[in-house]
């Protein structure tokens, strides 16, 4: 008789014990939340922000902006043509 | 007593009956609407919306993307001063003041007040510190090279719903690829409305839009819409259009069209300049015709770069018709050479009657003229030729130097890069590959779709149009050191039943370096006023265009 009476009271004390750990557990991560909560508003900033860089890398390195900007400094398409053909011998023998 | 233990047997039953039916009605029938209901109590319904591909030239660039914006919704019962609200509102949104004041008036929880707002004025308006003005996230299409490629793009507008749908152009023809699928989630929430560990369950996920990889270089399509705008006010032409094209694989470099619409105000422009008129406008080609007919009568064999015209002494009469050169200069036993290089129409009418009816329309039809050419854009028109048996002498004879006849640019452009590609025509594509959103990209390989004429007969072809440029009626504006394949066009334009002599269509068409061709490219100028001919107007403008492609490929001139 003796042997299940232990087993009961080895189930039992298992049984107190992991819940004594899930109360334990539970404690330390009912507020995980309004970390999460935190840590997903950090996510979301971190997105925006990173989008608004990206819109404004892309207008920043726009040709129609560069061409803008180049005009605006006083840049010039050249528009001499020079064309480089097989050179003359320097003594024409004629 | 027995009755009575019937009937309470009977009741007993009749009343489980009852239970269990009511059971079913609220495990089956309810089942899924009081699941919802009881999600909503503990966590909200969120819709997860997609973001839309983005469009890239070949360079990586994105030339139509998503950028972050805002919609600025109220409650007006939170507002207590609306007057000032509504003045301040208006200020920063650029909206009616009285449109403002319309919508807080409303006696309700939530108005919106304006959508699309960008984060500079989403931070203006919260430092007004007002109550009951909010802002939600959304994404509008943006595209950071402003109105370049307008008409290859299209515009993102919305559909019966409400949602973001692609029109015309790639955001019409991609547009089940770019837009992505919506997907659903349930966020709950604890007590202070913080979302709890595990809290999205995805019931549906969403997928992003795909991303286009374009073929269309960036740099030489900036190039291209700079030059067309310039030129087609300079020439006093009502329209223009360019489109360039990697002969070897059909692959579309630049394509422009003036006037054209910016993609984020679409809707302050004339719906007609939605549409791409290099894909959807039919014009008649005129003498950059003549190429694809000479090639296909020296490919059949019927004559040779040396072949003597014996009808070419002066105005030859076909069918009740005669047919003049365009200057009414006229050369007896002129060469096919000298044909191409006097843009002869008599010459032509002789290559089209020795080709014959049955190969010419064979010939057509292998160069792609009539059909589709499948280019991957939404809008895309084929006139189509005439049956056989509605093909009379005379339209024969016209064909052969391009009047009476009708083709899109693209089409022309396609039959064109086939000389340039030794006779094999390809597919010509915009999108070269589709990356999804998980990275992976899918290439789009060149397809060849015929071969119109040998290899051999588009080498002569070849050296016939480089005579063409060298000494033809554009030679003056010719780039030195280069060899280039090229022909001019000035076509009459039909109306009501005549050809009106002083409105033209003037094109040019040709591809550079001759001996390894880099692009092919055409030039239409609608109805220039400052010259008529393409020698004149075309042609610069080609010249122009090609002097800048070759130095920026880094081709230098070969010095003959």
């Amino acid at each position: 008789m003796k042997k299940p009476a232990l087993t009961i009271l080895f189930l039992i004390f298992v049984i107190l014990v992991l819940s004594v750990v899930k109360t334990f557990v539970s404690n330390r991560i009912s507020t995980s939340g309004m970390v999460l909560g935190a840590i997903e508003d950090k996510i979301s900033y971190y997105k925006t922000e990173n989008a608004l860089l990206s819109e404004k890398l892309y207008s920043m390195s726009s040709l129609t902006n560069i061409s803008n900007q180049a005009e605006k400094l006083g840049f010039v398409e050249e528009k001499t043509n020079f064309v480089l053909t097989n050179p003359l011998p320097i003594a024409l023998k004629q | 007593m027995t009755w009575r233990y019937r009937f309470t047997f009977i009741a007993i039953v009749f009343l489980f009956a009852v239970v269990i039916v009511r059971l079913f009605y609220w495990q089956v029938v309810k089942a899924q609407e009081l699941s919802q209901l009881g999600q909503l109590q503990y966590g909200t319904a969120v819709t997860l919306f997609p973001q839309r591909g983005e469009i890239k030239t070949s360079d990586g660039f994105p030339i139509a993307t998503d950028r972050i914006s805002y919609l600025v919704f109220a409650n007006p019962k939170e507002i207590k001063n609306k007057g000032e609200a509504a003045v301040l509102l208006s200020s920063a949104l650029g909206v009616d003041k009285a449109s403002i004041s319309a919508q807080l008036a409303l006696d309700k929880f939530w108005v919106p007040l304006a959508t699309g707002v960008e984060s500079k004025t989403k931070d203006e308006i919260n430092n007004f510190d007002l109550p009951g003005i909010g802002f939600e996230q959304q994404y509008t299409r943006f595209y950071p090279e402003a109105s370049m490629a307008a008409q290859l793009l299209g515009f993102v507008g919305k559909d019966e719903f409400g949602n973001d749908k692609g029109y015309f152009g790639l955001e019409g023809y991609y547009n089940r690829l770019l837009q992505g699928k919506v997907g659903t989630a349930v966020q709950i929430h604890d007590a202070f409305g913080k979302p709890i560990l595990a809290s999205i369950s995805q019931q549906s996920a969403q997928i992003d839009g795909s991303s286009l990889i374009l073929s269309i270089n960036r740099p030489i399509q900036f190039l291209v819409e700079r030059v067309l705008k310039e030129n087609v006010e300079k020439y006093g032409a009502t329209s223009g259009m360019i489109g360039i094209m990697d002969p070897k694989t059909g692959e579309i470099l630049a394509m422009a069209s003036y006037p054209s619409f910016d993609p984020r105000d679409y809707q302050d422009y004339s719906e007609t300049l939605y549409k791409n008129p290099f894909i959807t406008d039919t014009y008649e080609p005129g003498s950059t015709f003549k190429p694809l007919v000479m090639s296909a009568a020296m490919d059949a064999n019927l004559v040779t770069p040396t072949t003597k015209c014996t009808i070419c002494s002066g105005p030859v009469p076909v069918g009740g018709y005669l047919i003049h050169t365009w200057d009414d200069k006229y050369f007896k036993d002129t060469t096919m050479t000298e044909v191409i290089q006097h843009s002869d129409n008599t010459g032509m009418v002789f290559v089209a009657q020795k080709l014959g009816l049955d190969r010419m329309i064979s010939y057509l039809n292998k160069f792609g003229i009539g059909d589709l050419t499948g280019i991957d854009l939404q809008g895309e028109v084929a006139p189509g030729l005439k049956p056989k048996d509605q093909w009379y002498a005379v339209d024969l004879a016209t064909t052969g130097f391009g009047q009476g006849i009708s083709v899109t640019p693209i089409e022309l452009l396609d039959a064109i890069a086939a000389i340039a590609n030794n006779g094999q025509r390809m597919e010509p594509h915009i999108v070269t590959a589709v990356e999804d959103s998980n990275g992976n990209l899918v290439k789009i390989p060149p397809k060849i779709v015929d071969s119109p004429i040998s290899p051999e007969t588009a080498k002569v072809m070849t050296e016939i149009m480089v005579n063409a440029v060298d000494k033809g009626e554009a030679s003056w504006t010719k780039l030195d050191g280069y060899r280039i394949a090229g022909k001019t066009g000035t076509a009459s334009i039909p109306v009501n039943g005549h050809y009106d002599p002083t409105k033209t269509i003037a094109s040019f068409v040709g591809f550079a370096p001759a001996d390894n061709p880099k692009f092919a490219m055409i030039v239409v100028l609608n109805k220039p006023t400052a010259s008529i001919y393409g020698a004149e107007t075309a042609a610069p403008i080609f010249f122009e265009i090609a002097k800048d492609i070759l130095s920026y490929y880094g081709i230098p001139p070969s010095g003959q």
